[in-house]
């Protein structure tokens, strides 16, 4: 399977968002962080939205709402996607990973150890979307390059670390 | 020392890498509405009517306000209030609110804007600083466009100039850049029990906000409590207001929670940019190559409303001629209105802009003087007790000198920069370049600059109850490794209480670098107080010692404190013991009007840097490679921390070099976006080497000094020097993108020389480009070409080079 990574499935969907009175809704089914989930969803609803408004994981964050900044990234059936350019209604059927999933049962994913031992942490907005570009990655190929590493994040904008103690979390996490 | 030195790590960290951080977008209150504000449709005009009445009628809309709705001061403005909370009869900027909208649904809030109607009268636009500055050029305020004039004289630069052995004389641009914090502006507000309007927000300061909310909706402060939600970055670009006082509004005439969050084009349409500058800069130097006289004219685009644009070019005149010791300076800097978006306050508040300028004489006139760039700063820099331009004299220590020392050392400069082959593969070559600085911590100028803080010990746990807000930059852990320290007890034991302005104490803003000096000394003082009060507690004997501990001396405060933690919970009976203080920094003063004498500040933090470039001559790229930065900090009391600082603050420094730039054209944004407007990603940067260096600080708690912002400083100055380096060509105009290079290495080309042979600045007037109007000829996008009036310097030498 190619790697994929953010700037290459920006889903160049704009579309109208209405009045919720026009709007059409689904019931779709799908699994949320390994939990099955069903829901109605508005037919122009975007999946940031379901996750957010709906179903209460604010997790993912929205900066920008048009597939620059890669803040609102969740994993969706293994590849990083950015939620804000998916329609929520296409979902059905999908395997959804976000960063509420990465924490369980009080245990931290490696990778949230390792971004918190590195100090690639500042703000704090970009690290949900940062912490599943990289978890994609890993999941996929556990043992990557720098370049590689460089790429998988390509589409996730960080304006406070500069990038260079995320590539070291991203490494010393795969290391583990 | 235990705690402070050592790379802790954030105690906000837990909560961001599992997503539980509570940004303002996060919050979702029972009952809420959303809001939208309607923007101005021109750049400048009169407001004839505004009709709301269809927008009311919609379904599911709950209010739809306009200036007349806002009972207090429709003016707010960080330092001069002079921007319209709604505008009532004029617009002066594309970010200019005219209307807001309170609804069920963000969608219908947004289709309500739509229905109202809005005449205007368009005025003539001035959008070039410069233009603005003619007597009849249109008029943005009353008082005319110019919102203030710095000057400072010092010396005779006449006579200096005249006596110098080699004048360099250049003219500089910087662009209008972004802050681009990730998470765009967002809050929410509502109204208590009690009457109280809460508003809950990503901010810089609770306190200032809450004076600014309090003014415009017409309440006594009190009334107004601001809570700081997570903030996801800052960079000063939180210190304006941007949701607070409309949500306040809808909140109070609503009665309801109302939540806004500014879409990204929104953020970068409305919010304070850094401040773009016309710089002209005149540098003599003598046959030992000493600064005789420094001259700078600067024009900084302030656009539509004052902010802090005062004091950012009140910042500019003072650290206009860099840490040199130089005897004759003049300067005169403008903050000047136009229809452009509003500058405001960005990391490091004016000093980029004059560093860029300042940092590129250093070079040209080391180059013209065939000397070392290292060598020739080296003997400039300010060292020990130094007079200031403004006239104050400070003792600077060896500051400058080790981090020039230390960067050298670093990037093994003295071997790469004489590298005899640069070529680095078809076309391209390799370059080396300099850059120091530096810039002060605090907000000086006589600016209040206190920072008040509380400790409370209580069952269990230490509260550390103080407004410093951490934006990112980990003032919050800073702090609690303080507290921890100066109580003998572990990080655990510290709880860092949110800012609230009903529940913490004043720290001033999280700006000027400020927050680690000002509220680490607060902490501090807190801290002895506290264990003053409970030395107290034991010498009145109110507090039993337990049984079982014999002599009187081996039990002191920290039995007592320790016995505190020991217990559980709510302890019946048990009180708590506080300790507080308020830190006052040393005093500075503002700037004299006529001679610019004046205190500018109580410390400094400074900084070098070195980049290496990689320049394809075919296409202009410029490749940055690797950047070693070394920066004093006095102390680094978390060197993770400050690592952080430094690498953010290089790339940031990166991307105001190469890449970034807000394109207006006639007041509208072309770049509205972070697709237009490119900051640095992970495909970009290059290596960061950083060194911490610790000259301590006089008065910075343990002898710290700030960072944030000096780290960002000498990035672009070093990064152009190194493009001469590889190919000879000065680019005096940020951002240094490939058409620009390919446009001077034309031009070098055009005029029959060899760039590769060429060591010094050509000889051309200069005059012209600085009344050039056209900045922006092509229509529009962010990319197209642009015509630049770079790299035209005017060299006079005097007597024979001896290169
Ligand atoms: S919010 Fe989805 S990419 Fe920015
Ligand atoms: S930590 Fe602030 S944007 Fe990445």
């Amino acid at each position: 399977m190619p790697r994929v990574t953010q700037r290459s499935i920006k889903f160049k969907m704009y579309f109208q968002r209405k009045g919720s009175k026009e709007a059409l809704f689904r019931e779709i089914s799908f699994r949320l962080n390994g939990e099955p989930v069903r829901v109605r969803v508005r037919s122009d609803q975007r999946l940031i939205d379901l996750l957010r408004d709906t179903l209460g994981l604010r997790g993912t964050k929205e900066g920008c709402g048009r597939g620059d900044c890669g803040s609102c990234t969740v994993i969706l059936n293994g590849l990083a996607v950015t939620s804000c350019l998916v329609l929520a209604a296409t979902v059905e059927g999908a395997e959804i990973l976000t960063v509420e999933s990465l924490f369980r049962n009080g245990r931290l994913d490696p990778l949230q150890e390792a971004f918190l031992e590195k100090g690639a942490v500042q703000c704090g907005y970009c690290t949900p979307g940062l912490l599943m570009s990289a978890k994609a990655l890993l999941l996929e190929n556990p043992h990557p390059s720098l370049e590689e590493i460089k790429i998988a994040v390509s589409g996730n904008l960080c304006r406070c670390t500069g990038y260079k103690k995320i590539f070291e979390a991203i490494q010393l996490a795969a290391e583990r | 020392m235990k705690i402070v030195g050592k790379s802790i790590r954030r105690v906000d960290g837990l909560a961001k890498v599992t997503g539980q951080a509570r940004y303002p977008q996060d919050f979702y209150l029972e009952g809420m509405l959303y809001a939208k504000a309607l923007r101005s449709r021109y750049s400048h005009a009169l407001i004839k009517k505004i009709n709301v009445s269809r927008a009311r009628e919609l379904e599911g809309v709950r209010a739809v306000l306009t200036a007349q709705d806002v009972p207090g001061r429709n003016l707010f403005g960080h330092m001069i209030a002079d921007q319209p909370v709604l505008c009532q009869d004029k617009v002066r900027f594309r970010g200019d609110a005219v209307a807001v909208v309170a609804a069920e649904s963000e969608e219908i809030a947004q289709e309500a804007l739509s229905f109202i109607q809005v005449d205007y009268d368009p005025l003539p636009v001035v959008s070039d600083p410069r233009q603005a500055l003619k007597p009849d050029a249109p008029r943005v305020h009353e008082k005319g466009n110019i919102l203030t004039h710095y000057k400072i004289r010092k010396g005779d630069v006449e006579k200096a100039f005249q006596e110098a052995h080699l004048v360099i004389e250049s003219n500089y641009r910087t662009p209008c850049v972004e802050h681009a914090y990730l998470q765009p502006e967002s809050g929410i507000a509502y109204v208590e029990d009690t009457g109280d309007l809460v508003i809950i927000v990503a901010t810089q300061c609770v306190y200032i906000d809450r004076h600014q909310i309090a003014r415009s909706l017409g309440l006594p402060e009190e009334k107004v409590k601001v809570v700081l939600a997570e903030t996801g970055g800052a960079f000063g670009g939180r210190e304006d207001i941007s949701v607070q006082i409309l949500i306040g509004l809808l909140a109070l005439k609503t009665g309801r929670p109302v939540k806004m969050t500014y879409s990204r084009e929104e953020s970068i349409l409305s919010t304070a940019k850094r401040h773009p500058a016309y710089m002209r800069y005149k540098s003599g130097v003598d046959r030992e190559g000493r600064l005789l006289a420094w001259e700078a004219e600067i024009i900084a685009d302030t656009g539509a409303y004052a902010s802090s644009g005062a004091a950012v070019v009140q910042n500019m005149a003072m650290y206009a001629s860099g840490p040199y010791k130089v005897d004759n300076v003049k300067i005169d800097a403008y903050a000047v209105y136009t229809n452009n978006t509003f500058a405001g306050a960005m990391r490091a508040f004016g000093c980029p802009q004059v560093t860029f300028a300042s940092e590129m004489q250093m070079n040209k006139l080391a180059a013209a003087l065939g000397m070392d760039e290292y060598e020739f700063r080296r003997r400039n820099a300010m060292v020990g007790k130094s007079e200031f331009a403004t006239g104050y004299l400070a003792d600077v220590d060896n500051c400058q000198i080790v981090c020039l020392d230390e960067v050298v050392r670093l990037s093994n400069w003295k071997e790469k920069r004489y590298r005899q082959n640069k070529e680095a593969g078809k076309d391209r070559f390799y370059g080396i370049g300099i850059a120091a600085g530096f810039k002060n911590v605090g907000y000086g100028s006589g600016y209040v600059d206190s920072s008040s803080a509380e400790v409370e010990l209580m069952p269990g746990k230490v509260r550390l109850k103080i407004s410093a807000v951490d934006q990112g930059q980990g003032v919050e852990t800073i702090l609690c490794q303080i507290a921890a320290e100066e109580l003998a007890i572990s990080m655990e034991n510290v709880e860092y209480t949110n800012p609230d302005t009903s529940v913490t104490p004043n720290a001033g803003s999280s700006s000027a670098s400020r927050q680690t000096f000002n509220s680490g000394n607060a902490v501090r003082l807190a801290c002895l107080d506290l264990k003053k009060n409970l030395q107290q507690l034991l010498d009145s004997r109110k507090w039993k010692r337990p049984p079982g501990y014999p002599g009187h001396t081996s039990y002191n405060w920290s039995n007592i404190l320790q016995e505190f933690l020991s217990m559980e919970g709510e302890t019946e009976g048990m009180a708590s013991v506080i300790g507080r203080a308020t830190y006052v920094p040393p005093p500075t003063t503002p700037l004299d009007p006529e001679t610019g004498e004046g205190i500018p500040a109580y410390s400094f933090g400074f900084g070098a840097q070195v980049a290496e470039v990689v320049v394809d001559k075919r296409t202009g790229q410029v490749d940055l490679k690797k950047v070693y930065a070394a920066h004093d900090v006095g102390r680094a009391i978390n060197p993770l921390q400050v690592e952080g600082q430094i690498e953010g603050g290089v790339v940031m420094g990166q991307g105001y070099a190469l890449m970034e730039e807000i394109i207006l054209k006639e007041g509208e944004t072309l770049t509205p976006d972070l697709a237009t407007f490119d900051i640095p990603t992970s495909l970009d940067v290059c290596d960061i080497e950083s060194a911490i260096l610790e000259v301590p600080d006089r008065h910075g708690p343990y002898g710290a000094r700030g960072v944030g912002e000096m780290t960002t400083i000498s990035t672009a100055p070093a990064i152009a020097a190194a493009v001469h380096d590889a190919v000879g060509v000065w680019i005096d105009e940020l951002p240094v993108t490939a058409e620009k290079v390919v446009r001077a290495l034309k031009e070098k080309e055009f005029q029959g020389k060899d760039v590769r042979e060429e060591t010094l600045p050509e000889k051309t007037l200069q005059e012209k480009d600085f009344q050039d109007q056209a900045l922006r000829e092509d229509k529009g996008i962010a990319h197209a070409p642009r015509r630049t009036t770079s790299h035209e310097n005017w060299v006079i030498f005097k007597g024979d080079l001896n290169v």
